[in-house]
Formats: C-alpha cells, structure tokens, sequence
C-alpha cells in the first residue's frame, strides 16, 4: 500500500518535473512541437477523411445491394424481350427458395411508363416493385413513416414508400404523412398513400417510388405490365457464388423452356476497391515522415540541453532521485510535449473535418447528413503522439539515468 | 537520542584509476564517527581528498576499501535505489558553486528534494519548501530566479534545500568558498544554528581555518588521513 502511494507520488511528481523543464525549455520545444502538431493534424485529418469516405461511399454502393447479392431472372431466348415476370416464373422462384432456406429475398420489378401528380405537380417516376426485405437488403432507412409490410398487400389503398426527390418534385415538402398521390399509365389513374419517405438516393435522376408487387399487381398488373423483374438473394458472402451457380440449377429445373440466370452482383463482387486505402496509406506516410521530423528536432533541443542537465541531473540524484525516476522524468518531458501538440493537432483536425463548407467544397456535393468524426482516428492521433514522444525520449532518459553523480556535481 | 553513530567509517581508503592506468591514492585509511548532533570541520590544502571524502559521507561515492556504516548497516551494501532514498530522507548537501536549480525559482529549488518525497511531504511542498525559505531570512524572495539572487542569498536557498526534509545530516563542501568573508561568515553562522536547532550533525568542509573554527570538532585531512587539527598544528 505504501509503495503504491509512493508510486503515485513519484509519478505525480515526473509529471510537474517534465512540465517544469518544458517550462523552461519553451521557445525551442514550442518550435519543434509545431511539426508533430501539423503532422498529427494531417494523420488525424487523414484518417478521419479517408473513414468519413469509406463510410459514406460503402452506404451509397449499398443502396445497390449489401454484399453478398444474387440476381436471378428468367427468359425466353428466343424471344427480344427482356426478363419479365409471370406466375409460373415466381412459383419456381419460391420453391427454390424453400429449398436453399435462403432467409432474405426480394423481388425486383421495375415500370418506367407511370407518370405520378399531386397539387398539379408531376413527375416521371421509377416505381419500384419490392418485397419487405428489399430495405434490409440495400440498407433502406425510411426517415419518415414507416417502411412496406407483407400486410400492406390487403390495404385498400395502394401503399407506398417514396424517395425525398419524390416528394420534393411534387412540392409535398413539409406535408405530414400520409399523403395522397396519383399514378398514371395508359390513361388509368389510381390513387397512392404514401406512408413512409427516405432521403434522397445518391444515383439516378427521378423520384422513387416502392410498393409490394401484390399491390403492383392489383392496381396496375392489368395496365401496365412491369417492364423488368428479377430476383434478389441476400446471402453471406462466403459461397455466394457457388450457391448462385447451384440456384440458378434448381430454378432451371422448374422452368423447362425458359433460361434462368443466376448470379452474384455486388460492389465486392470483384474485391474490395483499393484506391482509397492507397490514397490514405500515401497521406498517413507523409505525415508520418513529418512527425519523425518533428520528434527528431525535440530529440536534438533535448540532447543540447543534455550538458546542462548532466549536472542538474547529479544534484537530484544528490537530493535523492533514484536512476528510474531520472529516467522516467527526462522520458515524460518527451512524452508531455508531443501529447500536447498531438492533442492540438488532433483539436485542429477535427475542427477542420466537422466544419460543413468545406467538407461539401472537397467531397464537390451537398451532404444531407453530416459524417461523425470517427472516434478510431482521433484515438490513433493521440497515440501516435504519445508513442512517438516516448521512442524520443528514450536516448535522453538513458543519457540522464547514466550519470555519475560524483562527476556531475564536481566543480 | 539513539546512541548509534549514524555515520561510521573504519579504515576506509578511496583510489581511482588514471587514464595513465596508474593508480592514484586519495584516502589512505579515514577513521571518523559521526553522531548526532556532531558539528565537525574537516580541513585541508586543496586537492587533499575532502570532497572525495565528503562524497563517500553522503552516499554519493563508495569506499575502495574499508567499512562504511550507515546508521549500524553496512553502506557498501546498500542498493543505488536505497542509498537514494536514504539520501533523500536524512542527509542534506551544500555546495560550494550553490549548485540551484537554473531556470527554477527560489522556491522550486527549495521544493525539488520534496519532489522525491512520499505522501505528506510531498503534497505540502509548497508549505514546507515556504517555511523553509522564510527560516534562512528568504520568504520575501520566494520566486526569485537563482541569477538574479546575491552569492550569499542563493547559498541561503541551498541551505533551505539541504534541511528541507529534516536531514539528520548536513553535509557542507566549501559552502563559503565563493562568498566574501563577511557574507561567508553570515551563511556560516545560518547554517551552525539551522543545524543546532534541527539537531542534525553538520559535517563542513573548509580550507578557511576560521570558519572551522565554529565546529566543536576540527580535523584535518592531509596524506589521505584525518588528524585532529591541534595534532597536526603541533608537529
Ligand atoms: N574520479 C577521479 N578521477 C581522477 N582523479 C580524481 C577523481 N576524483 C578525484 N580525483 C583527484 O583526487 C584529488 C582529490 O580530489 P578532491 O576530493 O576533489 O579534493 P579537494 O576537494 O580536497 O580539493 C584531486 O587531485 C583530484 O584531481
Ligand atoms: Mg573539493
């Protein structure tokens, strides 16, 4: 109990002993902290940046499809028309399903001819013909609402879920849902309600609008026939492709006369892209190469200083430092430093990165959700700094814990 | 008052090599006990061994040969850490350069040995290091940088260093060798009564036989040995 106290003590102590030192010491550390502070800001901004990056571009390709995702569909080769859907097709679907216990599926059919209105406002919409899990499967947040449900099917409206760029075009801002829109094909009007919204889709031009295919298929099957239909899987990555390859085997079973194609489509489906990781491996270098300069400056204040505090060291030791506090003191005052100019610079980076202007200046687009600062970077900032305070630290604290007393202190 | 010495040295001699490879000789058998209390002033022409031996004294040197008590424990044995803390906790030093602190004020200097002190000590130094510059006539010029501080004032600063953790002893190299007689003088007689009043043993090192002359015990060092100075005034 009394040695830790005294463990306590002492470091309290090696603390204020380094901070007095700096004290003294000021201008020349403050010269050459100011490397490590911009080279932990550059570090951390990098890091911070290329995570802020990763994150918003990994949401955006999902959007298309989480990893991994298989495609199926079905066709007539010998006829120009593309995959459509019909009963038969979606009963083999559903069966092969039931065999591969595949638990997230969705269908995708997609109609281009609907024109939606509102307040005398219109739009060329994409409709989009989906199962519930569609949302899970391309990490669909409904901002506003709430998302489809199988029970939808039985409303007797039609329901659907619509994109912010839908509602904005129909000047529906600011309205509390549900709302009511029209959809027109082929001169038939049907009444929608709207009953949850996401925010804008990062790609394509029009408003989106989602509903489930029963509900497609009461309201506008007869009129208009959906353009497109496919099927999506969402399975794990590992063995997706075999498993597209065995699906697409089984489905073609069932569907003597039409051709099943059955495989995986997603943005890993060829690696994961490396370009970021490059760009962030270039910058954190460059940082790094300034931070060992910087460190190597403090290194050379306290190996100048060090003839000084040969003697200063022996009257401790005379007072009674032992060899380890010397050396823990002279290796703290390294470490206080660049945990302080590593704190400034990991202050400057995240001022930098949450400032909103000029994140949409370098990302070149309006960001609807600011990114958080990821936490990870400014963690590695600090630790960078301390780290690098401590290896320059060491070749000082083992000078200062070597000195003779008797020949420090002689006149 | 125990009646063990707290210092006690039997025969002991201190050679270092050359860089000739020669060796030379610089204490050839000291025999001295010191007790508490003890106000003793060791004498000798310059380049005799006193800081030698006045280094071995305070545990900041060890004996070539010869036994060395430190408290009734061998010396010679200590750990560098126990002969740290040792110094730390009972023996206190001053210097005949001052040997402050550069860049620290009065006060630091004077708080620094509390710096390696444990628990109490160590959180009131402000307090003590306080008290004990105001006892050496100093508590106006607490936070004084050392150069601006007279020769006289700063050897008063170390003496407030050297006591302020109630050494039991004082160990003085020449504190008076930088300073006029009249001020030298003055930190002499500072240091006599901060001692009598602690009740640490003050052990000074002069080459002025004037300022031994306020030692109860005067001895000199000459060939590497220590002879009562009548002794030696006699032959
Ligand atoms: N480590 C050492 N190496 C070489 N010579 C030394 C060493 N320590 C002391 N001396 C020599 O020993 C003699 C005594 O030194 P010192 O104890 O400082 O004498 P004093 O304090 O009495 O003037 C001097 O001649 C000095 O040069
Ligand atoms: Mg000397």
């Amino acid at each position: 109990m009394k040695s830790l106290t005294r463990l306590g003590t002492g470091f309290v102590a090696a603390l204020l002993e380094a901070w007095q030192e700096l004290r003294i010491h000021k201008l020349r550390v403050l010269l050459s902290l100011v490397g490590v502070t911009i080279a932990v800001a550059s570090l951390t901004t990098a890091l911070a940046g290329a995570g802020m990056a990763r994150q918003m571009m990994t949401e955006s390709l999902e959007s298309e499809g989480r990893p991994a995702m298989i495609v199926v569909y079905a066709y007539d080769p010998n006829s120009d028309a593309g995959p459509a859907g019909n009963d038969q097709i979606d009963e083999a679907f559903q069966k092969t399903i039931d065999r591969f216990k595949v638990e997230y599926t969705t269908m995708m059919g997609r109609s281009y001819d609907q024109k939606a209105s509102a307040q005398g406002l219109s739009l060329d919409a994409e409709i989009m013909v989906v199962d519930p899990d569609y949302a899970p499967m391309h990490r669909l947040v409904v901002t506003d609402g709430r998302w489809l449900e199988a029970e939808d099917a039985q409303n007797l409206a039609p329901a659907a879920v619509v994109d912010h760029t839908f509602i904005k075009e129909l000047g529906l801002e600011g309205q509390r849902l549900p709302l009511t829109v029209d959809l027109m094909s082929n001169g038939n009007t049907v009444s929608v309600t709207v009953i949850g919204t996401t925010k804008a889709s990062s790609y394509g031009m029009g408003g989106k609008l989602w509903m489930l295919p029963a509900t497609y298929e009461h309201w506008f099957g007869m009129q208009a026939p959906l353009n497109e239909v496919s099927y999506k899987l969402w399975v794990p990555i590992e063995g997706s492709e075999e498993l597209a390859m065995h699906f697409g085997q089984q489905m073609q079973a069932e569907l003597p006369g039409l051709t099943v194609d059955a495989h995986r489509e997603d943005y890993l489906m060829w690696g994961a892209d490396e370009s970021l990781k490059m760009l962030t491996m270039v910058v954190a270098g460059i940082a790094i190469i300034i931070l060992l300069l910087g460190s190597l400056s403090l290194l050379n204040v306290a190996m100048v200083t060090m003839k000084q505090r040969i003697r200063e060291v022996g009257i401790r030791r005379s007072f009674g430092a032992t060899t380890g506090r010397v050396f823990f003191s002279v290796m703290m005052e390294s470490v206080v430093a660049t945990a302080v100019a590593g704190g400034i610079g990991v202050l400057i980076s995240v001022a930098l990165v949450s400032n909103e202007n000029l994140l949409n200046m370098v990302m070149a687009t309006e960001l609807d959700q600011m990114p958080a600062f990821p936490i990870g970077a400014a963690v590695l900032g600090m630790g960078v700094s301390i780290a690098v305070g401590a290896l320059t630290g060491v070749l000082p604290a083992l000078v200062a814990a070597r000195v003779k007393i008797v020949d420090a202190i002689r006149v | 008052m125990s009646g063990e010495p707290l210092l006690k040295l039997e025969n002991v001699t201190r050679s270092v090599l050359l860089p000739d490879d020669s060796e030379l000789h610089i204490l050839n058998g000291i025999d001295l006990t010191v007790s508490e209390g003890d106000h003793i002033a060791i004498v000798g022409r310059s380049g005799t061994g006193k800081s030698t031996l006045l280094n071995i004294l305070g545990l900041l040197d060890r004996p070539t040969n010869g036994s060395l008590l430190w408290r009734g424990k061998d010396a010679t044995r200590l750990s560098a850490k126990q002969a740290a803390h040792a110094r730390g906790r009972d023996l206190g030093f001053v210097f005949q350069q001052f040997n402050l602190l550069p860049g620290r004020t009065a006060l630091e200097n004077v708080m620094a040995p509390l710096m390696y002190a444990g628990g109490r000590d160590f959180w009131n130094r402000r307090k003590l290091a306080t008290e004990s510059l105001e006892r050496v006539g100093l508590g106006k010029r607490l936070d004084s940088m050392p150069q601006t501080l007279s020769g006289g004032e700063q050897q008063r600063v170390a003496i407030a260093r050297a006591l302020v953790r109630r050494p039991r002893v004082v160990l003085a190299d020449e504190p008076t060798g930088a300073l006029d007689v009249t001020t030298g003088r003055a930190v002499m007689d500072l240091l006599d009564s901060a001692t009598v009043d602690s009740g640490a043993a003050l052990i000074t090192i002069t080459h002025d036989s004037n300022v031994a002359a306020l030692a109860r015990e005067q001895l000199q060092l000459d060939g590497g040995r220590l002879h009562p100075l009548s002794e030696v005034a006699a032959r």
